[in-house]
Parts: C-alpha cells; structure tokens; sequence
C-alpha cells in the first residue's frame, strides 16, 4: 500500500475533502471499514454498519475515490492508500489540532459507560512525552495488525493526546 | 416557459464557459461518464457533487447560504450579555463540522451528567443539526 503524498495541503481552503477526512470520523470509518473482510460497498450496508445516514455513508465514498485513497474494483472498492500522515511537517500545527479537535470530541460522544477509558496526570520532564509518544504509535500498530490477522470486522476508534499542565502558554509552547 | 432540466442549464453553463466535460471531470476527479450522464439527463448527482460542480463553474453555493445567513444570525458584540449570546455568537463562528461537533458533545455531556432527561424537542432538533456527524 503506497502512502499519499502531501505537500503543505491546505485545509484552511472552506470544506475540502481533505478537511472532511481530516475532522469526521464517518469519513475515517469508512475508510477503514473497506479494508474489511465482510466490506460490502453498498451505502444502505455501511449506513446499517456505522449507524449513520445512507447520504453521509455516500458522501464519504465519494470523498474517499476523490481523495484516491480508495478505488473502484469492479463492483466494490479497495482500499489504496492504508493511512495518510497528517503531521507538522504537512499543515500548519494549530490547524492540525483543530482538526484533532474535532475528530477527538467527535469519538468522546461514543463512549458508553461500559467502554474503556482513562486519563493519566504524571510528573516527568516533558521529552517523555515525545519517548512515550511514539511506543503508543507502536503499540497502535501491533493493534492493527493483529485486528486485521484475526479477521476482525468492528471498527474500533481512540483517540490519545499528551499535553503538559504547569508553565504559562508561552513556556508550553504556542498553543 | 418550459422548465429546463438542471442538466441541461449545466451543460448551456458550460459551454457558455468554454469548458469541456473532460476539462472538469478531470478537476473533480469523477469518472466521465458520472458527468455526461446528468448533462443528458439519465443520472443525478449527489449533493455534495452538485455543489463542487457548481463552484467549478464559479457559483460558490456554501458561500452564498454562509453570507445569507450571516446576516440573520450575526450578533454585534455590544449585545452579547449572557452565556447564552456567548455561545451563540462561538457556534455561528465555526464550520458547520465543528458546530455540529460541540452541539454534539453538549448533547452528549447532558445526557450523561443531568439529572432530567433531555425534553424529546431538544433532541430531535440537535440530532437534525448533527446530522453530518
């Protein structure tokens, strides 16, 4: 699977399709709903899948193709590009968390009282952040492929952040 | 009068622009035939295509609903009194993706923590405003 390349992309530009990708999880969960074993392209089936409107599960298929990160495959989809990597170095970083922003209070809303979650205040020098940071990527990963080795059809969501409490925001950084 | 068909006016609208079918598709990214088909009337378009068509042909739709509705809902800061105009005056601020996404969260942060349950007005007329989401 090749990653999409992007170069400084836009989203400032009003309702792009990347914006749209970026800050709504239908679009995301559709995305990775095609990779599943079961995927059927059908809109009323992924409406019924994701619990969402039969015109949003449209709207993100046709969104995706654009964006080429699916393609048609005869009479389904495959998926082209597995992920693409929204950092930094791509877009503006407070337009970055924007976007997070979004996405994150999106997923918050579809917690259940029985669902896993959790919040951690800790001391530490704030490098740990970026050290840490990047074993929960990995750990991410590990999770994504044993979902797809065991033939696992939900779509599952989380959504991690780290943010240092103390210091004013100058010393925290530009917010 | 007859009333044209959509398809048809798009077509006039392009040829009038010296745009070809190809041209656009290819800036939209559809396949050619998605096009061709709703010029000549055997296809529609879903929303979201028919407005990125128009906006190919210079006609900014979301831009237009945003003005129209900027005038109605603009607050002037000198009446912003209560934590009611505050929030109001955030949410006509935000793209229509992030005021769904805190309306969202409102609903949902109420529905968890108050102690009455949400009167049925409140949520049909949130779940209709969050309907992207």
């Amino acid at each position: 699977m090749r990653d999409m390349e992007l170069a400084k992309v836009d989203l400032s530009a009003g309702h792009s399709d990347l914006e749209n990708w970026a800050g709504n999880w239908i679009w995301r969960a559709v995305h990775c709903l095609a990779n599943s074993t079961d995927f059927n392209p059908s809109p009323k089936w992924i409406a019924q899948r994701l619990n969402i409107t039969v015109e949003n599960a449209v709207d993100a298929l046709e969104g995706l193709e654009r964006l080429k990160m699916i393609e048609r495959n005869g009479s389904t989809f495959k998926v082209v590009t597995d992920w693409v990597k929204l950092g930094p170095s791509e877009i503006d970083r407070r337009h970055l968390l924007f976007q997070h922003s979004k996405i994150a209070l999106q997923l918050i809303t579809k917690l259940k009282a029985h669902d896993k979650y959790g919040c951690e205040i800790l001391l530490g020098k704030k490098e740990l952040i970026s050290k840490y940071g990047s074993r929960f990527k990995a750990l991410y990963n590990e999770m994504r492929e044993e979902g797809v080795r065991s033939g696992g059809t939900d779509v599952i969501a989380s959504e991690v952040s780290f943010m240092v409490l103390t210091g004013t925001e100058g010393q925290r950084g530009e917010q | 009068m007859t009333k044209r068909p959509l398809g048809e006016l798009i077509a006039i609208l392009l040829k009038s622009q010296r745009k070809t079918q190809s041209q656009i598709v290819q800036v939209l990214g559809w396949p050619h035939c998605q096009l061709n088909r709703f010029l000549n009337g055997h296809g529609d378009l879903s929303c979201s295509n028919f407005v990125s068509l128009l906006k190919e042909l210079g006609i900014d739709i979301e831009k237009q609903l945003q003005a129209k509705l900027k005038k109605h809902t603009d607050i002037d800061d000198a009446s912003i009194e209560t934590t009611a105009d505050c929030v109001q005056y955030i949410l006509q601020d935000l793209d229509s993706v992030s005021r769904q996404t805190l309306l969202r969260t409102f609903a949902w942060a109420s529905d968890l923590g108050s102690r009455r349950k949400m009167p049925s007005k409140v949520s049909e007329i949130l779940k209709r405003e969050t309907n992207s989401i």
